[in-house]
């Protein structure tokens, strides 16, 4: 007996140490709830509740991820979709995609939300938000198409004019401008990423003509008030992919990689580039780093070779200002599921499945001027993240812009000499730290809550049990069946994952039962719904 | 039966006892009980103004109840054990002369003061054959109404009236030279002033009343002459203004999606001085939809062809204003089928479903006028009534269960209960706002059920086994409501526990 009380112990300690820190919303229906967003220093479970039919507006609550701050109703018009949470480190806003209307709804934690419902002018036809971006100071860019329609000379209804608008809306959720810019006719630019700097947006526009194996790229530059400056052509003999830019200072610095001729004509990646520009879109100075020339500024040429052989895309993560110039963090990956690096590049994806491998880190220094100074592989774990719905359809450039927007790889921030990630392996992960000087990799705590649930025995049913031998025995066989099941699903995931390697799977603005969030403050948060105790568990992890 | 937590061996039970007691370091519970009290087998719990109550079965007899009596802390005050061939159950309970009187099925009246004390107990026999009774239990005593037949005078009525110790005092008889005469409702006045909404021949739709002062002298035998015969009444009572208030549904949905929903409510007020009818209001609910419900984009009504129906509930007074407290509903049937235990033969479950829905607010000098609608988030509550179960019979089961939302007023607010995110909840609502105010609610309680993904929410109450049909108290959470206070109670089946929390708004 004592033997027993001294396990039981043990196990309650143990249990203290692995679920000390995980909290407890309670009262969430998990099949009510739309998704889990960031909501800058705190994140929040958005619940539909249903219609009011008094007025026509669809209800959802809003329940933080915080004891201390209270659930907030958010009403939209009825048939309101959430298209997306835009968060900022001073606001935060819910995009919702209605049948008539847009509606922004500006969240804070411990006030009312306030409301911004967008209309379409009457000779306009209705299009939902298809893409948006806040900058650091909390300005947001709202993007959708627009079509203006009239009659021809016979009556007959036509379209006048179409092609992209773009809403500016201040931090306070007001609407300082709106932009319309048409389609050319035969050259259509579509919008694949957008860039928000403090000082504007920056927006890259990809022209990618199938039939005839056009492709043309650049980057349409527009300042605060979202009027355009400037434009910078990113193709010509040679194609660049930048996959981050910042404003420092008035100077544009983008880092990617880049390819010798178009996605079209071109066979490898060749290497990676960092161009400033000044705010209007003039060059200041470009700078390409070809992969051998990589490899002559590496001191360990072990992964070099692997890393920086043209079959490798690069995205970079971060352009981190230094007190000499810049450093420049990048995450390698390659393509599998059979497509090859040009149908990955071009898009249209028709396989059944995409898979991303994530390879090292890869962080390199520039001066002022974007000259390389020093290159580093770091690595680390390779990671296989699965694409799903539309994403694998897509080109490069505009999944890229997906994958960082979701923080879809490893990479989660750097900060003085320290890379922090998430190291996937087999659906799991845990979040990690690298020391970018020495190459080593901490583990932290593992993404994934332990949650102890709560038990409460069933005083007639267990009286019930003690007095029946066959009961007991059945109770205990019922014991045994749940030590097998669970040891036949551990068994049955590591087959999956023997077959299948896939790390993590992606599918975006897809509700997810699990998931983690960066928040304004530097706080990691990880999270998990569940049916079973109606409630959502929550974590910090540093 | 779940095997998975039945623990058999004591170190099993520490176990859970510590992992319980572990959690609730990490529960974030809503409501803090401040009272639990172990009920091995649990019915109800009533409150009446001088303390809470429970009656049900005593454990392991088959002949015999008991009554236990609580102050409204939850502290314990007495225990009666009553036993009859048939096990006693509770019929009511009213105030009577500063103490509470229990009406049980055995006749008995038992008489309990303040402190929870018994001080008397009482039985009234009836010799005749009676077709119907129904006692009214008042501060002045009580009033014993019947239907009953009388060889060679026919079938009328008898009302006997009992003083506070149960000795009659006069009796009182009306029958008909020709056909007879029955009752649909009465009431009585806490002055002893009865009133019998009395129905005269063979078709009950034809109505009058009768009023007797408290000494049994008639005052009025009138016949009502309502424009709305076929009235199906729920509700007569004495009005804050002094006059009877007679509330009934008219017609009925032949529609199958809302089955057997009535298509209007009558509120009738009669005189209390001398019988006649003062003012006859027929809400018809397809018109009130038209003025206050649910519109589409173009401003039809959603609902033209049936629409909500209404139960009142309530008088109700903002700002020195009176107002009917109505609450909106639809009814469904669902069946439920599943295999039987032979072959051929699967068992087929009827469930009479009540979606409760909006609050309605008629303003009692002219409730036809400017109704006010109230928006609350609807919620689903099925009985399983069989395949004769309707919205009438339900209605009576939510009152006398509290399950209707509106549960009484708070400063100017209504106490409302109502189910969402799968789990009971309570909120106040201000009329003034017009609806519920969704993020204010208070959750208590366990999962309502296992449909985690229909709206509106809905919770079942099954016959238990070996009944045909549900038992008449049946929830085993809710609200109860003293003055100006409320209690929350809930009995967790599992650890057998009634638990109990006075509200705080």
């Amino acid at each position: 007996m004592n033997n027993i009380i001294v396990t039981i112990l043990c196990l309650m300690v143990s249990f203290n140490t692995l679920a000390q820190d995980v909290k407890r919303k309670k009262y969430v229906n998990p099949a009510q709830v739309v998704g889990v967003y960031n909501f800058g220093k705190y994140s929040g479970a958005l619940v539909q509740e249903g219609a009011r039919g008094l007025d026509n507006k669809d209800i959802y609550t809003l329940h933080f991820l915080d004891d201390k701050i209270p659930t907030q109703e958010i009403v939209v018009p009825q048939g309101s979709r959430v298209f997306d949470v835009e968060s900022s480190g001073v606001n935060s806003a819910m995009i919702f995609n209605g049948r008539k209307e847009v509606t922004l709804v500006m969240i804070a934690p411990n006030s009312e939300p306030e409301y911004l419902i967008i209309e379409t002018g009457e000779t306009f036809s209705y299009y939902g938000i298809t893409q948006s971006a806040i900058n650091e100071i909390g300005e947001i860019v709202l993007i959708r198409s627009y079509a203006e329609n009239g009659v021809d000379q016979n009556g007959r209804p036509i379209v006048i004019e179409s092609g992209l608008e773009y809403i500016n809306v201040d931090a306070n959720g007001i609407v300082t401008s709106k932009r319309l810019e048409k389609y050319i006719k035969d050259k259509h630019f579509g919008l694949v990423n957008v860039f928000p700097t403090n000082e504007g947006m920056v927006y890259l526009m990809e022209h990618n003509g199938r039939k005839k194996s056009q492709y043309e790229l650049k980057l349409s530059i527009c300042d605060k008030s979202g009027n355009l400056k400037g434009e910078y052509s990113l193709t010509d003999e040679q194609s660049f992919f930048p996959s981050d830019i910042i404003n420092d200072n008035g100077k544009l610095v983008m880092a990617g990689y880049y390819l010798n001729g178009t996605v079209y004509t071109a066979k490898k990646t060749e290497g990676l580039f960092v161009t400033v520009l000044d705010e209007n879109g003039t060059e200041k100075s470009k700078n390409i780093f070809d992969w051998d020339n990589m490899k002559q500024k590496l001191k360990d040429t072990k992964r070099s070779n692997f890393i920086f052989n043209g079959k490798m895309n690069v995205m970079v993560e971060k352009i981190e200002t230094t007190g000499s110039g810049y450093a420049i963090v990048c995450e390698s990956y390659s393509t599998g599921g059979g497509v090859t690096g040009a149908e990955f590049m071009i898009g249209g994806n028709s396989g059944r499945e995409l898979v991303i491998t994530v390879y090292d880190f890869v962080l390199f220094e520039t001066n002022a001027n974007g000259e390389l100074v020093t290159v580093n592989i770091l690595e680390k774990d390779e990671a296989n993240i699965m694409m799903g719905g539309r994403s694998r359809s897509m080109g490069a450039v505009q999944m890229t812009s997906l994958l960082k927007k979701y923080d879809v790889f490893p990479f989660r921030s750097y900060n003085e000499n320290t890379i922090a990630f998430v190291n996937y392996k087999a659906k799991k992960g845990s979040y990690a730290e690298l020391n970018t000087s020495t190459g080593v990799v901490t583990e932290g705590k593992p993404i994934d809550l332990v949650i102890v649930k709560e038990e409460v025995a069933d005083k007639d049913a267990d009286e019930l049990v003690a007095n029946s031998k066959m009961l007991t025995r059945m109770d205990n066989m019922n014991s045994k069946l749940d030590r097998f099941s669970a040891k036949a699903e551990k068994v049955g995931n590591a087959l999956e994952y023997g077959i299948e390697k896939v790390d993590q799977v992606f599918s975006p603005r897809a509700k997810s039962d699990k998931g983690m969030f960066i928040l304004s403050d530097g706080k990691v948060l990880s999270y998990e719904l569940d049916q079973e105790t109606f409630s959502i568990y929550y974590q910090y992890l540093n | 039966m779940n095997l998975n937590i039945m623990g058999t061996h004591v170190h099993k039970m520490y176990f859970l006892t510590c992992v319980c007691l572990y959690l609730s370091i990490f529960s974030m519970a809503q409501v803090t009980y401040d009272k639990e009290i172990e009920y091995p087998f649990f019915e109800s719990v009533q409150t009446t103004d001088q303390f809470l109550f429970t009656f049900t079965k005593l454990g392991k007899t088959f002949d015999q109840s008991e009554l236990i009596i609580y102050n409204h802390s939850g502290e314990e005050l007495n225990r009666i054990t009553f036993q009859s061939k048939r096990r006693p159950e509770l019929i009511q309970t009213a105030k009577m002369g500063g103490n509470t009187v229990f009406q049980l099925s055995t006749g008995e009246y038992v008489v309990i003061d303040g402190t929870g004390k018994e001080i008397a107990r009482h039985t009234t026999i009836s010799t005749d054959k009676i077709k119907r009774s129904q006692m009214l239990l008042t501060n002045s005593g009580a009033t014993l109404i019947q239907q009953v037949k009388v060889k060679k005078v026919g079938v009328g009525l008898r009302v006997r009236h009992f003083n506070t110790e149960f000795e009659e005092q006069w009796k009182y008889e009306k029958f008909p030279e020709k056909g007879r005469y029955g009752y649909d409702m009465c009431a009585a006045k806490e002055d002893g002033n009865i009133a019998i909404i009395y129905t005269k021949g063979s078709m009950s739709y034809d109505k009058g009343i009768c009023l007797l002062s408290p000494t049994g002298e008639e005052k009025a035998f009138e016949n009502l002459g309502l424009k709305q015969t076929q009235l199906k009444s729920y509700k007569f009572e004495n009005n804050f203004d002094g006059d009877w208030l007679y509330i009934g549904d008219y017609g009925s949905t032949s529609s199958e999606t809302f089955k057997g929903i009535p298509l209007g409510m009558s509120i009738v007020k009669i005189s209390s001085d001398n019988g006649a009818l003062k003012s006859e209001s027929l809400i018809d609910f397809v018109e009130l939809q038209k003025k206050v419900g649910d519109k589409r984009e173009d401003g039809t009504p959603v609902y033209s062809q049936s629409a909500p129906a209404l139960h009142l509930l309530d008088i109700i007074n903002i700002r020195g204003k009176s107002y009917y407290m109505c609450e909106s509903y639809l009814s469904k049937e669902r069946k439920y089928t599943k295999p039987g235990s032979t072959q051929s033969v699967d068992n087929i479950n009827y469930y009479t479903q009540m979606i409760l829905m909006d609050y309605y607010l008629l303003d009692v000098l002219n409730p036809t006028d400017n109704p006010k609608r109230i928006w609350k988030q609807s919620h689903n509550i099925e009985q399983e009534l069989g395949s004769f179960g309707g919205a009438y019979g339900a209605r009576q089961n939510l009152l006398k269960n509290g399950l209707f939302s509106y549960q009484g007023m708070h400063n100017g607010k209504i106490v409302t209960r109502g189910y969402a995110q799968m789990h009971n909840y309570y909120t106040l609502i201000d009329p003034d706002l017009g609806k519920e105010e969704t993020e204010n609610r208070v959750f208590w309680g366990d999962p309502i059920g296992k449909d985690v993904g229909v709206l509106p929410q809905r919770k079942s109450y099954n016959v238990s086994f070996g009944q045909t049909v549900i038992s008449p108290y049946f929830s085993r959470e809710g609200l109860l409501k003293n003055g100006d206070e409320f209690t929350l109670y809930q009995y967790d089946v599992r650890t057998n526990m009634l638990k109990l929390s006075k509200l705080n708004f």
